[in-house]
């Protein structure tokens, strides 16, 4: 009988809790970009000045596939302003490998906290995705959740921005020469969401929306550097868009200090997601619009 | 197929199997299976991969099924068959050998054309009747695989693929298929096992199953179920089939489960020669499967043997069931295995490892799940008989007269094969045997095939790999599918299309002007330019005013993404003005600013109203495209041309005001049901 009541009235507490908790999401969601990223139970992060860096070079161990040159011809303008436009699918000089995601996957912090288990503010600037010379720019970037991205069109012809994530909400929105920034955020964590323009097919950016600000894209010299991250031993992630993803275990931030965390990708991709079947594996199946110049 | 365990020795120890092998292999199709050279075994690979085969078919990669369960695993079908016979096969796998005379009971032969001067041509449309006594000819073989309407060379490319993932196997001497003492022998036994009742079979056209109906089975007395010697076990409750089980089983449930566990139980202590022995053969069956068809047996009593007053039954008369009926043939047919029909089902194709990029992402077939509120009714019931659009001109092609279609095949399957030798001459031998009957008499023999009806066209979407097959339904499949459609998307019935009023000069001139500013339409949507048609990834206007319907193109400008999640059709064009939709783009030309009506409503009439000179006008008003452009491939030539010819009918037909299109339409089913009901209850009843 003690029993039967003592299991009613943790069940009571239960929902009253769980209502609590949805009346405290519902309140950080209304407070929009300032939100706390980690879930009501996490433990928001501050900074305590002692935070710090991993920095390395992503190298490209061999001679980097060429990227192909699309009919440009359905677009007259993207024909003459970028007129020896390519793909870019593998973007390297000098064995320096650019356009890689390098971010923690996980890991603890050296006070012993796990890091998904932290939570981190949003912050307030926009990320700018700008649509220039028919191309994304940048190629690959990272925002965090509810980040706003402030998509640009420079160009003089229409664009569409069409990302297509898997958890977070698709979208495919029109944007001609002259019109107005369009502005978006994606709500939960995603790595990657490819975006596409429908009209220029050769056209792609990839979105990495992180729960937490320690990410970074390499350069075109190869090199990314992630600062304000706290003392402690992470597992550390370079992902490219065609050559896989590559991880390494132990990366072990000092109080101050630098940690050094260096990639190399095989041009052959190597270790490229199972199941996936890329373009390259069937060079002939190339979708007509992606055809090469004759 | 189940096993006949009890096919083994005669007395006279002649091998029953064999025996029946015989017969089969001697009744089979007379004449050779024209020859066909081997093909481009990765092009092969790419089609199958790409032209939609998984989506029924499956094949082994990496040690797993990858494709669809619906048909079978072709692995191994190199171990199997003969090649020329799958060429042909994939080739227009509908396609009989000979046409069938159910009043003769037998194949016709060209010797039974010759006599009445005709070409030896059959098919559904004006060739079906037999020369003989003008009886409707069967002329389809019994299969759901639908016509790909591929060219022959892709034909044999595809069988090339699939015969290079087994290797052959070597059978035992097989001297005895023609060993004529056999056939008869054969012959009994087929009968005797009822072979026909799922198989088509040379000499059985007429045989009816050997099995007893069963649509009142569970309505059966009783007594009239037969236990034989078990009838005393069965009310003791001693199990032949299980020792521990004491319950008596002397009722209906237990009849139909020892009947399924073991077919030949009620035979036990019987002394009974083998001719007079039950002769059901044994399926494999889980013990669920048991279960649920020893619960559908008991339950399949028929309106008198029912319990439950009529009432309770499942009887919609609405247009619930025009969805219920329609989804057995979108069942029969695996529409899902490319579509996607209810919002939340995934087809088979989204789900293979060659959809998962975004580029292949936009190449899957189009979702259906509002189908019926996109497309006029009777447009599509024309797309349904003929995917490919390309008109009866096409389908006539195989009487042997020279038509543009014709040549547009001939082209496209030069272009769309690989660069190999032979593709050429192939498609040169194909245009000869078009002027040339006695040629193509002559060919048959030496690899060429009948010409492909609307050979290698996509009607709607011609910039998918994955193609549209032809299915050659039935009328009343035709029927039911296109009321399905209209019922799941909950259509009025009947369908009174929507009248538009053409445009004025003065109208004209501002939806020009909302067509080509902001997201200017051609830059995705086809115009029937080859060159054009290249990056085209949308459909054509010209076919806009037959087959869309007003209202539903006007919700799909303003949010496509909430009609076809994913689509490549962005969001954003036009925004509320009041209670009016006006363009959205930054600098709103005067002329448009100043119109006062809707901006969405004008664009939908004009694209409906869409006219060849027209389309010719904005096309040639935008910019020229830039030097150096990719050399329009000829397929799409090719291709564009049957596009082209076919769309300037629309035209007149949406313009005038008496549609003449419509009347058209419905004579041309007229014409199709025409054809034998034998032959349409037989492709609907045994293929499934």
């Amino acid at each position: 009988m003690l029993i039967r009541r003592a299991r009613f009235w943790l069940a009571i507490s239960i929902i009253l809790s769980l209502l609590a908790l949805g009346i405290a999401c519902k309140k950080s969601e209304d407070t929009g970009e300032t939100g706390n990223t980690g879930g009501p139970t996490a433990n928001k992060w501050k900074p305590k000045g002692n935070e710090g860096t991993i920095k390395g070079t992503v190298a490209l161990n061999g001679q980097a596939p060429a990227n192909s040159k699309p009919d440009l011809s359905a677009d007259p303008f993207c024909a003459s302003h970028n007129p020896n436009l390519t793909t870019e699918d593998v973007v390297a000089s000098n064995g320096h490998l650019a356009n890689v995601l390098v971010y923690v996957k996980s890991g603890t912090t050296a006070d012993g906290q796990n890091i998904d288990s932290l939570g981190f503010d949003t912050p307030s600037d926009a990320v700018t995705l700008d649509q220039n010379g028919c191309h994304y720019r940048p190629h690959v970037l990272g925002v965090m959740v509810n980040q706003k991205i402030d998509i640009k069109n420079s160009d003089q012809t229409t664009h569409n921005i069409h990302p297509t994530p898997h958890t977070n909400q698709e979208w495919n929105q029109s944007q001609p020469a002259g019109a107005p920034d369009i502005v978006k955020s994606f709500p939960r964590p995603e790595i990657v969401i490819p975006v596409k323009c429908n009209q220029h097919p050769w056209m792609k950016a990839h979105i990495a929306v992180m729960k937490h600000p320690f990410f970074a894209v390499s350069g075109d010299d190869g090199t990314y550097t992630i600062k304000g991250v706290p003392p402690g031993t992470y597992t550390v992630v370079a992902w490219h868009e065609k050559l896989g993803e590559q991880t390494l275990g132990t990366v072990k931030v000092d109080a101050n200090g630098t940690a050094t965390a260096d990639f190399s990708f095989s041009p052959t991709g190597g270790a490229t997601a199972s199941g996936q079947r890329s373009l390259e594996v069937m060079p002939a199946l190339d979708v007509p619009m992606l055809m090469e110049q004759h | 197929m189940p096993t006949f365990w009890r096919l083994q020795r005669d007395e006279d120890g002649a091998d029953q199997i064999k025996a029946i092998a015989a017969y089969l292999w001697q009744e089979s199709f007379d004449g050779q299976v024209p020859q066909q050279q081997r093909g481009d075994a990765q092009h092969g690979s790419e089609l199958f991969h790409t032209r939609g085969c998984m989506a029924c078919h499956s094949i082994d990669e990496n040690g797993e099924h990858v494709g669809g369960d619906f048909a079978a695993n072709l692995t191994k079908v190199g171990q199997k068959a003969n090649f020329d016979y799958i060429v042909r096969w994939i080739y227009n796998p509908r396609n009989r050998w000979a046409p069938y005379c159910p009043r003769e009971h037998r194949d016709l032969t060209p010797q039974d054309y010759a006599n009445h001067n005709l070409p030896f041509v059959f098919d559904t449309e004006q060739h079906s009747r037999c020369p003989n006594d003008g009886a409707e000819l069967q002329v389809q073989n019994m299969t759901v695989m639908p016509n790909f309407r591929l060219p022959i060379t892709d034909a044999r490319d595809i069988a090339t693929y699939l015969f290079s993932l087994s290797q052959p196997e070597s059978y035992p001497d097989t001297s005895y298929l023609t060993d004529a003492s056999l056939h008869d022998r054969g012959k009994a036994l087929i009968k005797q096992y009822g072979c026909a009742g799922c198989h088509e079979i040379r000499g059985f056209e007429d045989e009816q199953r050997i099995g007893k109906e069963l649509t009142t089975e569970g309505a059966t007395p009783m007594e009239r179920l037969d236990f034989a010697m078990l009838t005393n076990d069965a009310e003791r409750g001693v199990d032949p089939l299980d020792q521990n089980n004491h319950e008596e089983w002397y009722t209906h449930q237990g009849f139909f489960t020892h009947k399924l566990s073991d077919p030949a139980i009620y035979d036990r202590g019987k002394e009974k020669a083998p001719a007079d022995r039950l002769r059901m053969p044994k399926p494999f069956l889980t013990d669920e499967w048991r279960t649920a068809l020893t619960t559908f047996l008991l339950g399949s009593v028929g309106a008198e043997g029912a319990t439950v007053p009529q009432t309770m039954f499942y009887n919609p008369s609405d247009r619930r069931r025009d969805i219920q009926e329609g989804w057995w043939v979108v069942k029969k047919y695996n529409c899902m295995g490319c579509h996607s029909i209810q919002v939340g089902q995934n087809s088979v194709l989204m789900g293979l490892p060659l959809y998962q990029t975004p580029d292949w992402r936009d190449q899957l077939p189009p979702r259906l799940s509002s189908e019926g509120a996109r497309v006029d009714p009777n447009w599509l019931l024309r797309f349904l008989r003929d995917p490919s659009l390309a008109g009866p001109q096409s389908a006539s092609a195989q009487s042997g007269n020279a038509q543009p279609s014709t040549n547009n095949a001939a082209a496209a399957v030069s272009t769309s094969a690989p660069p190999v030798a032979g593709a050429n001459t192939g498609a040169a031998q194909q245009n000869s045997q078009q002027n040339n009957q006695a040629a193509q008499q002559a060919d048959r023999s030496h690899g060429e095939l009948p010409p492909q009806p609307g050979a290698n066209n996509n009607g709607v979407r011609t910039y998918l790999r994955a193609r549209m097959p032809t299915f050659t339904f039935s009328p009343n499949e035709l029927q039911k599918l296109v009321r399905f459609f209209m019922a799941v998307s909950s259509q009025e019935d009947p369908y009174i299309p929507q009248q538009l009023d053409p445009l004025t000069d003065q109208e004209r001139l501002i939806a020009r002007q909302l067509f080509t500013s902001g997201t200017p339409c051609l830059k995705c949507h086809m115009t029937g330019n080859a060159q054009h048609d290249a990056t085209a990834i949308a459909p054509n206007f010209m076919i806009a005013g037959q087959r869309l319907k007003p209202d539903w193109t006007f919700r799909w400008l303003l949010d496509p993404a909430q009609i076809s999640p994913g689509t490549a059709m962005p969001t954003g064009l036009f925004r509320q003005e009041g209670d009016r939709w006006v363009t959205n783009i930054p600098n709103v030309p005067q002329a448009v600013q100043d119109y006062q009506g809707d901006h969405a409503k004008l664009l939908v009439r004009y694209m409906m109203l869409m006219t060849q000179d027209e389309q010719q006008r904005l096309l040639s008003a935008s910019p020229a495209p830039a030097t150096g452009g990719a050399a329009p491939s000829p397929a799409h030539g090719a291709q564009q041309q049957g596009q082209t010819a076919h769309g300037q009918k629309p035209v007149s037909r949406n313009i005038a005001p008496q549609n003449r299109g419509r009347p058209k339409t419905s004579a041309r089913v007229k014409n199709y049901s025409s054809r034998s009901p034998v032959v349409a209850y037989a492709v609907a009843h045994r293929a499934g």
